[in-house]
């Protein structure tokens, strides 16, 4: 029996094959090249009448499959699986890669045409969602229960996981807080120094004092302080370095200077 | 010497501390990653209002060109014009039409078919999330210069690549609502029976796997082209034409699909009764579908990289514009059938319906017109009509299921007198849009800034303020459509009553699915299970 999904992949496939013949004797086609796929004679107008003839190729294989799949109607898969019925799909967890996939397409977009930096950084985020997504989809199924499910992952990916992130923490403060320095006189890099020591050292009080911490609270705290981090960062790097005295030079020149005076002395 | 034995008393095990279980993400966390499938379903609707937004604004500047045929291109300047109405296309095409359609199918086909969930979430929620990004820089490009006819190299290429990202979302999103009606059924829900809205979504969703790849592959040529290669394709004053047969005739079509699917299960439901000949409404689906495939009547690739439109008088450009009609009419046919054979009721998603269709089959007519080489009506605003025709008919369509599905999108219905109000309203807007056009382009004024070749400018002057009017009214119809939808859904409750009492699976009370032994299980459960029409046959 030809199935409901069949019948209309075989339909377009056939209207399409014969769009593809008229348009092709209708674009200068000629003897039977319409008809052989250019074989014998000329096929017309080349880009249409490829279109038109890979549409119908390609409705004729998802003809075949529906067929061969039987539509994939719940009755004939359950049979195969020796079930009444077709276990339905669950409802999936949350998950961040999603976004973070999609942040990384479109990073990877505007690099491509922008900025290599952006390009690369598009790659990496693309690496790691494929990496991540991969590995919670098999975390996820691993057992019956989603707690033990999320301890199996944890396990495997949080050796890898906290390095990497503690690297990119230390990256993004180093970098950051370095392009602050740079850009503000000598006196303003140690008043900023001082500033920025003394916030983490009352916030971390603040926070030791409570009898009960929320993960929360911690999380929001440490990526305000990523957002201001990178936020200063790029306004450092923006506002360019300051004037350097290079210190080493006059030095070498002052000895000399000093040398020659006693010298003449 | 004196050993101390260390041994632990065997008795003495301590249990291992309980795992916690996972916590459900709150507020901004469990939008940003939902895996949800209603939840993914409302975000596309949301975005794709937004969407709509920025090509209304676009649509509005575009119109205030064509008042003084004399000075056209005055107000905007030529190119930022070129820009204007490209942006206004692409944004009411792939960003606002599609979309739509991608988050109703997402959020209503597995309910339909009878699943917990979409298929794939977390590809959907990817497409999503590409989807608003994408779009996003796609409109700064258009900002920074960029866009077809833009002057900024770099942003035209930035508008390419992110068109691409847009339509591969786009691509994915379908997927995952087609794969939905095609594996995910309930037992007994054969493909034969499913619901005409998820039936039109695998149709349309086979229709873009052909076709939207096409258009993305011939983004990748224009984008190489134009940054490595000599600009053979016309540089950024070419980029329009290579994107612009995805919104015209035949492949306008496309967008118009799942229009029928909604009106084919609202129908039913307002005349009480069950749909008439479901296999035979199926088959005109999946024909006015295969006619719908216009891949093939892109501009070729000239000598000097050119776009001549090769189909212009070419056999299958007169067929497929012609024969389109049929599957159409059939479709319509059924429809009065099944309300004759019921009691109707007038609903606001009946009379968003009737103006979709009623619309939908000018805008064929307008086609076959356009087509007829004689006429000499390609590239006149006959033709800007003939696009406006089946565009706004999908708007208008996608207008009716987001009223007929409201109570299960939001729990609420949206306000029933001002919805009816405003789908009359939709509809004559639509007819003083686009009927002036067709005139004018009888009266041969050209479309895109090529101004007026005959004699009658002060006629055709005054029939574009007509069309402006038309089309400030439709915005204004669209506007206060979607108040009525986000006022629906601010005040939600996600477990929202059937209002009208519905035919098909998704207006099954919760935890009380019935047998499926045709394609309006509810409808039997309601009226004891009579006869099958799919049985029958």
């Amino acid at each position: 029996m030809i199935t409901t999904g069949s019948k209309f992949f075989y339909g377009v496939a056939a209207l399409l094959a014969l769009a593809a013949v008229v348009y092709g004797y209708a674009s200068g086609g000629g003897g039977v090249g319409p008809i052989s796929v250019g074989y014998k004679g000329g096929v017309g107008e080349h880009l249409g009448y490829g279109i038109l003839l890979a549409g119908a190729v390609s409705a004729l294989f998802a003809g075949f499959c529906a067929t061969a799949f039987r539509d994939a109607d719940p009755e004939p898969t359950a049979a195969l699986l020796g079930t009444e019925t077709v276990p339905d799909a669950t409802p999936t967890g949350s998950s961040f890669w999603p976004v973070v996939a999609a942040f990384g397409v479109v990073l990877t977009v505007v690099g491509v045409v922008l900025n290599n930096v952006f390009f690369v950084a598009g790659l990496i985020a693309l690496g790691a969602v494929a990496i991540e997504w991969t590995m919670q989809a098999w975390a996820e199924r691993a057992t019956g229960d989603p707690a033990v499910n999320r301890e199996i992952r944890n396990r495997i990916m949080f050796p890898i996981e906290v390095p990497l992130a503690g690297a990119l923490a230390i990256a993004i403060v180093v970098i950051g807080y370095s392009r602050v320095f740079l850009a503000v006189s000598k006196l303003g890099a140690v008043w900023i120094a001082l500033a920025i020591a003394a916030t983490i050292f009352i916030i971390g009080t603040i926070l030791s004092l409570r009898p009960r911490i929320r993960t929360d609270l911690v999380a929001g705290v440490l990526a305000a302080a990523a957002v201001v981090t990178i936020g200063l960062g790029i306004f450092g790097a923006v506002a360019g370095e300051r004037d350097f005295e290079h210190h080493g030079e006059d030095h070498a020149e002052s000895t000399v200077e000093g040398a020659s005076s006693e010298e003449s002395n | 010497m004196t050993v101390t034995e260390t041994q632990a008393p065997p008795a003495a095990t301590t249990p291992a501390p309980a795992l916690e279980p996972p916590r459900p993400a709150t507020g901004l966390a469990a939008v940003l990653g939902t895996g949800e499938h209603r939840t993914i379903g409302r975000l596309w609707i949301f975005t794709s209002f937004a969407y709509l937004l920025v090509a209304g604004v676009a649509g509005a500047l575009v119109g205030v060109e064509k008042v003084d045929t004399d000075g056209l291109g005055d107000v905007l300047g030529a190119d930022v014009f070129g820009e204007t109405l490209s942006l206004h296309g692409i944004a009411g095409t792939f960003l606002f039409l599609l979309p739509l359609f991608i988050g109703l199918g997402i959020h209503v086909v597995p309910a339909q078919v009878g699943a917990a969930t979409v298929a794939f979430p977390r590809a959907a929620a990817a497409a999503f999330w590409t989807y608003l990004l994408g779009g996003a820089v796609l409109i700064a490009s258009f900002v920074a210069d960029g866009g077809p006819f833009g002057a900024d190299s770099r942003f035209v290429e930035l508008f390419v690549a992110s068109f691409i990202a847009v339509l591969l979302a786009l691509v994915l999103g379908t997927i995952c609502v087609a794969t939905t009606a095609v594996a995910l059924r309930t037992t007994g829900m054969g493909l034969h029976r499913t619901p005409l809205f998820a039936w039109s979504s695998l149709v349309t969703a086979v229709l873009v796997v052909l076709q939207l790849p096409v258009l993305a592959g011939l983004m990748l040529l224009v984008y190489v082209d134009h940054r490595y290669g000599p600009t053979f394709l016309g540089g950024s004053d070419g980029v329009l034409d290579r994107i612009a047969w995805a919104w015209s005739q035949p492949s306008a079509y496309l967008f118009a699909i799942p229009v029928l699917g909604i009106i084919g299960d609202i129908v039913p439901v307002s005349a009480r009764t069950r749909l008439s000949k479901h296999r035979i409404a199926q088959g005109a689906i999946g024909a006015f579908g295969a006619l719908a495939f216009g891949a093939w009547a892109m501009p070729g690739f000239g000598a000097d990289g050119a776009a001549p439109l090769l189909h212009v008088g070419d056999v299958p450009f007169y067929a497929f514009s012609i024969l389109i009609l049929f599957p159409a009419l059939a479709f319509a046919g059924l429809l009065g059938d099944t309300v004759r054979r019921g009691s109707l009721r007038v609903t606001s998603p009946l009379l968003w319906g009737i103006a979709s269709l009623l619309m939908l089959l000018t805008g064929i007519l307008n086609g076959i017109l356009v087509a007829i080489e004689p006429l000499d009506l390609i590239q006149t605003t006959a033709q800007t009509a003939q696009i406006h025709y089946v565009l706004v008919a999908s708007l208008l369509g996608l207008f009716a299921g987001l009223a007929h599905w409201a109570p299960r999108l939001f729990g609420t219905p949206v306000q029933e007198v001002a919805s009816k109000g405003l789908a009359a309203l939709g509809l004559l807007g639509t007819i003083l849009l686009c009927l002036p056009d067709v005139i004018t382009g009888f009266l041969e004024q050209a479309w895109r800034l090529q101004g007026v070749s005959g004699d009658d400018v002060d006629a055709v002057e005054a029939l574009n303020i007509v069309s402006i009017a038309g089309g400030l009214l439709l915005a204004l119809v669209a506007v206060a459509f979607v108040g009525l939808v986000l006022k629906a859904a601010a005040g939600r409750d996600l477990d929202g009553d059937d209002p009208w009492e519905g035919n098909t699976l998704e207006w099954a009370p919760a935890g009380a699915t019935p047998a499926i032994t045709s394609e309006a299980p509810v409808y039997d459960a309601r009226h004891g299970a009579g006869p099958s029409t799919t049985e029958a046959k």
